[in-house]
C-alpha cells in the first residue's frame, strides 16, 4: 500500500510557485528623511543656475512655438514642476495653465490606480493572488484564472489592442472601452475579451487591465471607505487639493485615463513613491511595493506584445529605464538618466518621473501630438539643472 | 478535454469585433472630453475645442451650463451626451 501511495504522490502536479509579490523581508520602516509637505510644496531658497534653466526652457518652451498651429506641431509644454530633495527648484506654466489649474493626466492615472491597489493590500483587504472572480460579480468563467498580480503586470493574457487616434479606430479596444460599447461598465467589457495567452506569460500594455484593477480596488476599499475611497485613502492623505477622478457608467473609476490634477499635486504621488510608499512617516503602500513595481516583469522579458526595443520598459503600472536583453534591448531607454529612473506616462506626453538616486521628482504636462517630444532630452536638461544644487 | 478547450481558447480563435462606427466613437469622445474640459478644467469652449481636437475632426459640441451637460453631434444624426456629476468625479458619458 505504501509504495502505491508514494507513486500517487510522485505523480501529483508540483506545488504552485510562490505568488509573485513584494519581498516579504522588505524593510517596513519609513525613510527617516522623507519629504511630505503638510501644506503646499516649499520652494528652494537658492535658484538653479541660469544657464541650465535657459537650456531646459529652450527645450520645454521653444520661443518660436505657434500655439495656434492647427497641426499642433512641436514640443507643447503646459506645465513643469521639478522637486529636488523635497523642494520645488523649478516651475513654469504656459497655454493658460497655472499652479492652481488641473490637467488631464491620461495614463499617468494608472500609477495612481496601482497605488490604490497597494493601499488595499497594505490594509489587508486585498491579496495579489486573488482571482478577479473572488472580487467582482458576473465575471465570465474563462477570466477567473486572472489574478490581481497579473493585472498589475499587464499580464492578464486578454486579447487586447491598445491603439489610439492614429490607428484605425475600428480595431481599438481602448476606444471601444472609453467611448464605444464598453463605456457603461468598462471592467465587464474588458473581462469579456477572450484569453490570448495564459495569465502571467505575456506583456500587453492595456488600459483594460488598469480599469479592472480600478474595479478591484473599489471592491476592496469602497465597503470600508465609501465610494469616494480614492480621496479617503490616497488624495487626502497626500494633501492633493483639487483632484478629479472620473468614473464609468457603473461607478468604477476610470483608472486607466481620467485623473485630473495640478502638476504640484501630481508631484506628490512621485514623492510618495520616492519615499518608498510613505507619507508623513506613515506607510501607505506595502513594504517592498515600490521595489517590486519597478522590476521588469516575466511577461515583459518573455513575450512583450505591441512593444519594441528602445521603448520604455514596463514594470507594474509604471515605466522603467531598464534594459531587457532577452528582447534585444540591451540599452537604457533614457540613456541620459540613471537606471533607477521610473515614470508614470500619459497620452500627449504627460509624466511624473522619479529618480531616487538624485532625490528628484519631475512632473511635465503637455499637449504634444507629433512625436517631437523626447523624454530623454527633457531628463538630460533637468538633470543638468539640479546637478550643481 | 478541458485542457484542449483551454488551449483552443488561448490560441486566439475568437476574433473580437467592436461596435465601431467612427461617428459613434467620435461623438462619444467629443462629448466626454468637452464636458470634462468645461466643467472640470474650467476652460472656455474655444480652448476646449482646440484641446480635444483629433483628426478626423467630425463632431461639434454644445454646452448646457444649467443642465451640466455637453452634447456632441455629427452629420447623419449621431448624438451623444455627457453629464457633469460633481467636482470630484467629473463627467460621465450618458448613453
Amino acid at each position: 500500500m505504501l509504495p502505491l501511495a508514494l507513486l500517487l504522490l510522485s505523480t501529483c502536479p508540483p506545488a504552485p510557485a510562490a505568488v509573485d509579490g513584494p519581498d516579504p523581508a522588505a524593510d517596513a520602516a519609513c525613510p527617516a528623511d522623507g519629504a511630505s509637505p503638510a501644506g503646499d510644496w516649499p520652494h528652494a531658497s537658492a535658484p538653479p543656475p541660469a544657464a541650465a534653466v535657459a537650456e531646459l526652457e529652450r527645450y520645454l518652451f521653444p520661443a518660436d512655438l505657434d500655439w495656434a498651429d492647427k497641426d499642433k506641431r512641436g514640443v507643447r509644454t503646459d506645465g513643469v514642476v521639478i522637486v529636488h530633495r523635497g523642494q520645488v527648484v523649478y516651475e513654469r506654466y504656459a497655454h493658460g495653465y497655472d499652479a492652481t489649474r488641473p490637467h488631464l493626466a491620461w495614463s499617468v492615472s494608472k500609477t495612481f490606480t496601482s497605488s490604490l491597489v497597494g493601499i488595499a493590500v497594505q490594509q489587508g483587504r486585498l491579496s495579489l493572488s486573488a482571482s478577479v472572480c473572488d472580487l467582482l460579480a458576473d465575471v465570465p468563467q474563462h477570466a477567473c484564472v486572472i489574478t490581481v498580480g497579473d493585472l498589475l503586470s499587464f499580464s492578464s493574457g486578454l486579447d487586447w489592442k491598445e491603439t489610439y487616434e492614429h490607428d484605425p479606430p475600428t480595431s481599438s479596444s481602448v476606444l471601444a472601452m472609453l467611448y464605444g460599447e464598453g463605456h457603461a461598465d468598462m471592467a465587464r467589457f474588458v473581462l469579456g475579451h477572450p484569453l490570448r495567452d495564459r495569465p502571467g506569460q505575456s506583456f500587453q500594455y492595456s488600459s483594460g487591465d488598469s480599469n479592472v484593477l480600478a474595479a478591484v480596488a473599489g471592491a476592496a476599499l469602497a465597503p470600508v471607505h465609501g465610494d469616494r475611497f480614492p480621496w479617503a485613502v490616497l488624495f487626502q492623505p497626500l494633501g492633493m487639493q483639487g483632484v478629479t477622478f472620473e468614473r464609468d457608467g457603473a461607478g468604477t473609476y476610470v483608472g486607466s485615463s481620467y485623473l485630473h490634477a495640478t502638476p504640484r499635486d501630481l508631484a506628490r504621488l512621485g514623492q510618495l513613491w520616492l519615499d518608498d510608499g510613505c507619507w508623513g512617516g506613515q506607510r501607505l503602500l506595502p513594504p517592498g511595493w515600490v521595489a517590486w513595481s519597478t522590476q521588469v516583469t516575466a511577461g515583459m522579458r518573455g513575450k512583450p506584445l505591441e512593444w519594441s526595443p528602445g521603448e520604455p520598459v514596463q514594470g507594474r503600472q509604471v515605466w522603467l529605464n531598464q534594459p531587457v536583453p532577452e528582447q534585444g534591448a540591451p540599452d537604457l531607454p533614457w540613456p541620459a538618466a540613471p537606471p533607477d529612473t521610473y515614470a508614470a506616462m500619459g497620452h500627449w506626453k504627460q509624466s511624473i518621473t522619479v529618480i531616487p538616486s538624485r532625490d528628484l521628482v519631475l512632473v511635465r504636462t503637455g499637449d504634444d501630438r507629433d512625436g517631437t517630444w523626447s523624454h530623454n532630452a527633457f531628463l538630460d536638461r533637468a538633470l543638468d539643472l539640479v546637478e550643481g544644487l | 478535454m478541458i485542457l484542449l478547450l483551454a488551449l483552443l481558447s488561448c490560441a486566439g480563435k475568437d476574433v473580437r469585433t467592436y461596435d465601431t462606427d467612427l461617428l459613434h466613437l467620435g461623438t462619444g469622445y467629443n462629448a466626454r472630453m468637452a464636458c470634462s474640459c468645461v466643467f472640470v478644467l474650467g476652460r472656455d469652449e474655444e480652448s476646449c475645442q482646440d484641446l480635444l481636437k483629433v483628426s478626423p475632426d467630425l463632431a461639434r459640441f454644445q454646452v448646457d451650463r444649467e443642465a451640466g451637460t455637453v452634447t456632441s453631434k455629427a452629420l447623419g444624426g449621431w448624438r451623444r451626451t455627457a453629464r457633469f456629476v460633481d467636482a470630484q468625479v467629473g463627467c460621465v458619458l450618458e448613453e
